[in-house]
């Protein structure tokens, strides 16, 4: 008998556990500590890379936790969490009706967070306390119908970086003359004609800044970048002539040298000084090898063309108590400060965007050599008279997938790239169908 | 009696509980959401409450990925070759390195271990490794093809028809947990009716076709199952090789791309695909059960009797 009842309690036990494992669902809006009614301000980030893998994550966690000491005696606990899984956690906590406290985003935020009211506005704090030039970009970029929801402390700011010797031993013209595309096209032709071992760059991924670019230059392709894909884009003849040139220099640069992921060749370029061209953003200034410190230099695109996004970044969730919100904001301006822009230049060695900063000043004071060129990429990129949005913040992550896989496929030799346009024009009319 | 009767009833209720909750929460709950919202407009514009279209449009989900979506079709059809070739290519080959793997030859064991390695690397680091193989750049596979054909430069991953193949050969090969569960199989054959058969003149390849392969006939069918249905869920590979480019997508990497990738979240439409994912699933077990119906088997046996 006893076995009995302890048995019936067991599974008692197991049936309750089970239950209670499954929790309940949340209802209505805003952060998940909000509804516990806790005081700490939870922030996500994705610096979470030891030092000696990544220096910069711990330039960033630091900035982090001067914060958390400075308000240290404060009514709202600041709490930096880093995690691999960013955005994985934003996606998660967006479809259950909730979003994190604050939340570095890692890629472009989900519509679906904004359409359910879940992130506060920072329009109003941005205006009410001037902060227009510590946001910089973010604040026209990052408009959404009136809206700001979110800003980032740094820029992903891309021209593009050449190895002057490669360039120069195929006997081509080096980017300060190259006034068109096709000045581009007939330096890569020389490099790969030289037999020297060299080749021109790595496509795929850097295929879509080409054609961002390209875009970039004309008013018709700007008008493109402006906004949504639709249907009318989809069948410019802008769109046809930028995917098509750029097909067909992917085409000639060979598959052999195509990727998705610039980063699996930028070895070729940053060390090995295989490659004479490099599609990466300003941010490759720290990856150069030292004996190619003198050979590599950034450039921005024909036309003066140069592609800067703010991209996602800080994001606060609505609903929250006014002393969470309030600290929430309080960092915000603390990371788009001055004091914290310099040291995301130096430290990060990225673009800030704080727009009031001198950055070659600051490199000068830092001499260091990596700073003293990310000062020249970024002020190339932050002058050019044409900055232009990355398409994949405006045309969304499927569309730009689609786009570099059929620019991909272009680059086999034999393909016929009026085919695959129009089987793309197809694809991309689907997709924001 | 009676009042003992219903106390088993509730020991069996009690003790069935956890599994029956289980199932329903973990299994039934989510299939049935499944079915149900790929009848409704759910994406980031009502995340938190998918809404039914009506039932004069409630096929719209289904139109838009059966006839618009521009990759279903293609990701449907590999999904379907994946899942037979993991019926007729890996199951054979497990099996023929099953069945030689169980004779007791020296240096069988440490042939078995070496086997066995590669299954222990995740299907992601996989991928990685079959990346670097592939590369025109750095890998083995292009000399190799250079050997044939001479100026070959071309990125085969890129290559529509050669790019499905090395997707395919970055997995199919590496059947160490089936060539393993048919071992195990193999090895629980008694000793006596192999021995009968070797006194009847049945040995070698005779015995492995007409006693052993007939004797494990149960763990074939259940793993040709597992392998035709992770051959239809393909998604790894897929990730890390193509990114669905040079008509590589897969069911698995569709609905991924509609549910995360996608910035509208078009979790309806993903699980549009799902539900027809899920059919098309169980047409896998039923072929397989066709395949392996107990006519065949009666026909073996009487084909063994005549042997005999």
């Amino acid at each position: 008998m006893k076995k009995k009842i302890v048995s019936v309690l067991l599974v008692t036990a197991m049936c309750v556990g089970l239950v209670a494992g499954c929790g309940s669902k949340g209802s209505g809006s805003g952060s998940d500590s909000a509804k516990s009614g806790d005081n700490v301000l939870e922030f996500y980030h994705g610096y979470y890379q030891d030092e000696s893998e990544w220096a910069a994550a711990q330039v960033m966690r630091d900035i982090y936790d001067d914060f958390a000491a400075q308000h240290a005696d404060g009514e709202v606990t600041f709490k930096p969490i880093a995690v691999e899984n960013r955005d994985e956690i934003i996606s998660t906590k967006t479809a259950g009706g909730s979003f994190p406290d604050l939340v570095d985003c890692g890629t472009a935020l989900s519509q679906a967070a904004v359409a359910q009211g879940l992130v506060y506005d920072l329009k109003p704090y941005i205006d009410e306390n001037n902060l227009q030039d510590a946001v910089g970009i973010n604040y026209t970029q990052n408009d959404v119908d009136g809206h700001i929801y979110t800003v980032h402390d740094q820029l992903e700011s891309r021209g593009f970086w050449y190895n002057e010797a490669v360039l120069k031993a195929a006997g081509a013209a080096t980017p300060d003359q190259w006034t068109t595309w096709d000045d581009f096209a007939a330096a890569m032709d020389k490099v790969r004609a030289s037999g020297n071992g060299e080749y021109g760059y790595a496509a795929g991924q850097g295929s879509m800044y080409i054609m961002n670019a390209m875009l970039g230059a004309t008013d018709e392709g700007k008008a493109l970048l402006d906004g949504e894909l639709t249907e009318d884009k989809i069948n410019s003849d802008a769109l046809a002539e930028a995917f098509k040139s750029v097909a067909a220099y992917d085409q000639a640069n060979g598959s052999d040298h195509t990727t998705d992921d610039v980063g699996n060749l930028m070895d070729d370029f940053n060390k090995n000084g295989k490659a004479a061209v490099l599609f990466n953003g300003v941010w490759n200034a720290s990856g150069i090898s030292e004996d190619l410190t003198g050979d590599i230099k950034p450039a921005i695109f024909p036309g003066s063309v140069s592609v800067s996004s703010a991209g996602a970044g800080l994001a606060i969730a609505a609903g929250m108590s006014d002393a969470k919100t309030e600290l929430a904001l309080e960092f915000v301006k603390y990371m788009t400060s001055e004091e914290v822009q310099a040291k995301i230049f130096s430290g990060v060695q990225a673009n800030p965007c704080n727009t009031t900063l001198d950055l070659n000043a600051l490199a000068s004071e830092s001499g260091d050599a990596n700073a003293v060129t990310l000062a020249t990429a970024c002020s190339q990129v932050n002058e050019a008279e044409n900055v232009v949005p990355d398409i994949t913040y405006v045309w969304g992550d499927d569309v730009k997938g689609a786009m570099i896989n059929a620019l991909m496929e272009c680059a086999v030799s034999g393909t016929d790239i009026d085919a695959r346009y129009g089987q793309l024009q197809k694809e991309l009319l689907a997709l924001i169908g | 009696m009676k009042s003992l009767s219903w106390r088993k009833r509730g020991f069996i209720l009690a003790f069935l509980a956890p599994t029956l909750i289980c199932f329903f929460v973990f299994y039934l709950y989510p299939i049935v959401t499944v079915f149900l919202t790929s009848f409704c407009k759910w994406d980031f514009s009502n995340i938190t409450s998918p809404q039914f279209f009506g039932i004069k449009e409630m096929w719209t989900n289904y139109k838009y990925i059966l006839q618009t979506y521009p990759f279903f079709w293609e990701g449907l059809r590999n999904s379907v070759i994946w899942s037979l070739l993991g019926l007729f290519l890996q199951i054979p080959i497990a099996t023929i390195f099953a069945l030689a793997f169980s004779r007791k030859m020296k240096g069988v064991k440490i042939a078995r271990n070496i086997f066995i390695i590669p299954n222990m690397i995740s299907t992601a680091a996989m991928g990685m490794i079959f990346l670097q193989l592939y590369s025109p750049l750095y890998g083995v596979v292009n000399p190799v093809i250079r050997i044939f054909k001479k100026d070959f430069t071309e990125n085969i991953l890129l290559l529509k028809g050669p790019a499905f193949w090395a997707l395919t050969f970055a997995y199919i090969f590496f059947t160490g947990t089936t060539t393993l569960m048919i071992l195990g199989n193999i090895m629980a054959v008694p000793e006596e009716v192999r021995e009968a058969a070797m006194l009847d003149g049945a040995s070698g390849f005779k015995q492995d076709l007409y006693i052993t392969i007939p004797m494990i006939k149960g763990t074939l069918k259940m793993v040709s199952i597992l392998a035709a249905t992770s051959g239809f869920l393909l998604y790894n590979e897929v990730f890390f090789l193509t990114k669905g480019a040079a008509g590589t997508y897969s069911i698995s990497y569709i609905i991924r791309e509609l549910a995360i990738t996608s910035p509208k979240t078009q979790f309806g439409r993903a699980n549009t695909v799902a539900v027809i994912q899920i059919l098309a699933g169980m047409l896998i077990i039923l072929l397989v059960n066709f395949i392996y119906r107990e006519r065949k088997q009666k026909k073996r046996y009487n084909e063994v009797g005549e042997g005999a």
